[in-house]
């Protein structure tokens, strides 16, 4: 956890999800290590958590950005969805089958009065095979790398809109 | 015949996975509980250098890689033939007491408080862990927060890093603790063994209080009768960390006591059809089905069997939590499912006094945790209590000690047969050809499921924003008569 979370304010953290040795669960990782340089004020972490572990990840930030793999069975492999995670938004449950998901949990922090981004932007990359043990991602996944790079660095208005 | 699907895993759509099988009468006729298997983890290991295995089966789990993190490194310890001094032991349980704190917290809060504070036929938009705070105070979840904090803070002040651990070596860990770090880490202790106790009078007010709670504990539909295993210390007491694996029998009497080491001659391992997961059972007993009973070779690794196995706990508060519990239930052995939770918060505090205890003791300051490696005995066995169950790691390698062979059993696995059993069990309670079925209903059964606190091996992160439980009624057909989302 942050030793002073009050040392993030103003900041944007942007969060890759995933596990670098299962396939295509690794796309979220590889997004942001992809990211090349971000200005300040942007931080860029990676993490294998859910639930009310990431909301402490994300104490003290003004905005947030998470990528992460998605098994939604709903379009191909590959497809890049950007999503919001707030009041108003899509809010994709990032739930864990052993705690709170992470809507609730945000909801709860900020019950506690806890300084967490009001709205979460969430870059989903369809996935083919996220449970086989390997280091190398499927190639419809893999082809999606530079897409959803785009699409974050767009998010954090590094690049400018089509 | 009707089909009812439970599918509370949306990551892993159409592997995970509740069936519930109803007859032309409606009732139930039949359950598969069926888990996903991550695959390829042997193929992928074989070759790697066995030091390297403790950070990669860290990265098995999202939600106890420090279990498997020191299976793997007590595993290790053997393929290198050196037994961890005292010191070494000491400084990774008291890791790993943090670890149960974290993780027991969570649980309670998160799954198992809902069901009893909001009601297990409550509104699930409210039967969560806003709905608690919102019952028991904003204050209280504010300390739910700070102690889930503390247990994970005090690991990473231990181990050096924070969900990922990088810190069991041959032998040693990576890194002493410093004075600064031992301070923060007691202080932190202490707090947690205050919360532990907090939680258990919340369990008594909450539970023991309502009849109606009790009464549902210890209803037929969820109880199942079949044999417990756990590690235990010299004194046949609880440890998480070390000991004999011991099981006793649906009478409470012993049947088994070994050493980890020989797990293989002890359980045995089953093989469906119908799922992707084996199930294990006792060669003491033998297979015998999935049936209760004196005679079942079906056990039991959960907070629950580790109580009903051992003779009690090692610190002074949990003891008399022990005590009480079983002077509540009846005695030993206690069979009720549902009693997992309080079980759960006994072990909830002894983790905390044990970590309170180990921070007090001063070889835990030893500066010396990295030994020098002479020689590869080849072979390796870890295993430790995962807050889930009783966790194996077996491994061998050649002489330059490079992995040629991977065994792992988790602590789902083992309750495997079992969890299908409860499932069965409370599907038949709740549904019949009478019942229009609801969220209510679901739940129930559901909470057959969640007592285990089952782990899939799975990332944590899970996207989909898919209805984490999907029932379906299904014909005999397959024509979908009615289906509820939740």
């Amino acid at each position: 956890m942050p030793a002073d979370a009050s040392a993030e304010r103003g900041r944007c953290l942007v969060l890759g999800l995933g596990n670098d040795i299962l396939r295509d669960d690794r796309i979220g990782l590889a997004v942001v290590r992809g990211l090349g340089g971000v200005p300040e004020g942007v931080v860029v972490r990676e993490a294998a958590i859910g639930g009310m572990g990431l909301v402490e990840v994300f104490e003290g930030f003004d905005r947030g950005l998470i990528v992460d793999a998605d098994q939604s069975g709903a379009v191909p492999p590959g497809t890049v969805r950007h999503m919001v995670l707030g009041p108003t938004g899509q809010n994709p449950s990032l739930r864990s089958a052993h705690d709170a998901d992470l809507p609730t949990s945000l909801e709860l922090a900020r019950r506690l009065g806890w300084h967490v981004p009001a709205h979460i932007d969430v870059v989903a990359i369809e996935v083919q095979d996220a449970i086989t043990f390997d280091e190398q991602m499927t190639p419809a996944v893999e082809a999606a790398l530079p897409e959803a790079i785009q699409l974050v660095r767009r998010l954090l208005e590094l690049e400018p809109e089509d | 015949m009707r089909q009812v699907t439970i599918d509370p895993i949306s990551r892993l759509e159409g592997h995970g996975k509740i069936d519930i099988f109803l007859d032309d009468d409606g009732e139930v006729q039949d359950v598969c509980f069926q888990v996903p298997e991550l695959r390829g983890f042997e193929r992928f290991c074989v070759g790697r250098p066995v030091e390297e295995l403790p950070r990669i089966v860290s990265k098995i789990c999202g939600v106890c890689p420090q279990a498997h993190h020191l299976a793997s490194g007590k595993a290790v310890d053997g393929v290198f033939g050196i037994e961890p001094k005292s010191s070494v032991k000491k400084l990774r349980e008291m890791y790993y007491m943090a670890h149960y704190v974290h993780s027991h917290i969570a649980h309670f809060y998160a799954l198992a408080a809902p069901d009893f504070v909001m009601g297990p036929d409550a509104d699930p938009a409210v039967r969560n862990v806003l709905g608690v705070v919102g019952k028991v105070g904003l204050e209280i979840g504010g300390e739910v927060l700070k102690h889930r904090r503390f247990g994970q803070h005090a690991q990473t002040l231990i181990g050096g890093s924070g969900p990922d651990p990088v810190w069991t070596l041959p032998g040693g860990v990576s890194k002493p603790l410093s004075k600064e770090e031992h301070a923060e880490v007691l202080t932190m202790g202490l707090s947690c063994v205050d919360f532990a106790q907090f939680s258990l009078q919340l369990f008594r007010d909450v539970v023991l209080g309502n009849t109606d709670y009790v009464n549902l504990v210890l209803s037929d539909p969820y109880a199942l009768i079949v044999n417990d295993m756990g590690l235990v210390d010299a004194d046949k007491k609880v440890n998480f960390y070390d000991g004999m694996v011991r099981v006793t029998g649906t009478d409470g009497e012993e049947v088994d006591f070994y050493h980890a080491d020989d797990y293989f001659k002890h359980i045995g391992e089953r093989v469906e059809t119908w799922s992707y997961l084996k199930f294990p059972y006792l060669l003491a007993k033998g297979w015998s089905g999935y049936v209760e009973g004196i005679d079942t070779g079906v056990y039991r690794a959960t907070p629950l069997s580790r109580l009903n196995c051992s003779e009690g706990m090692a610190t002074s508060g949990a003891q008399a939590a022990y005590e009480e519990m079983y002077a509540t239930l009846g005695g030993k052995p206690v069979h009720a499912t549902l009693a997992t939770h309080w079980a759960r918060l006994v072990e909830l505090l002894y983790a905390a006094e044990r970590w309170v205890e180990l921070a007090g003791d001063p070889e835990i300051m030893d500066q010396d945790v990295r030994p020098e490696l002479r020689n590869v005995a080849g072979e390796g066995v870890g295993c430790v209590e995962a807050p889930r169950g009783t966790l194996t790691h077996h491994y061998k390698t050649d002489e330059n000690a490079l992995v040629t062979d991977v065994n792992i059993v988790v602590g789902t696995t083992n309750n495997n047969a079992a969890i299908s059993m409860s499932i069965g069990k409370a599907a038949r309670g709740v549904i019949n050809k009478d019942v229009e079925l609801n969220q209510a209903h679901l739940n129930m059964v559901e909470m057959a499921f969640r007592a285990y606190d089952p782990c899939f091996s799975c990332a944590t992160h899970f996207l989909p924003g898919q209805a984490p439980l999907h029932v379906r009624l299904r014909t005999r057909n397959g024509t979908i008569l009615s289906e509820i989302k939740r």
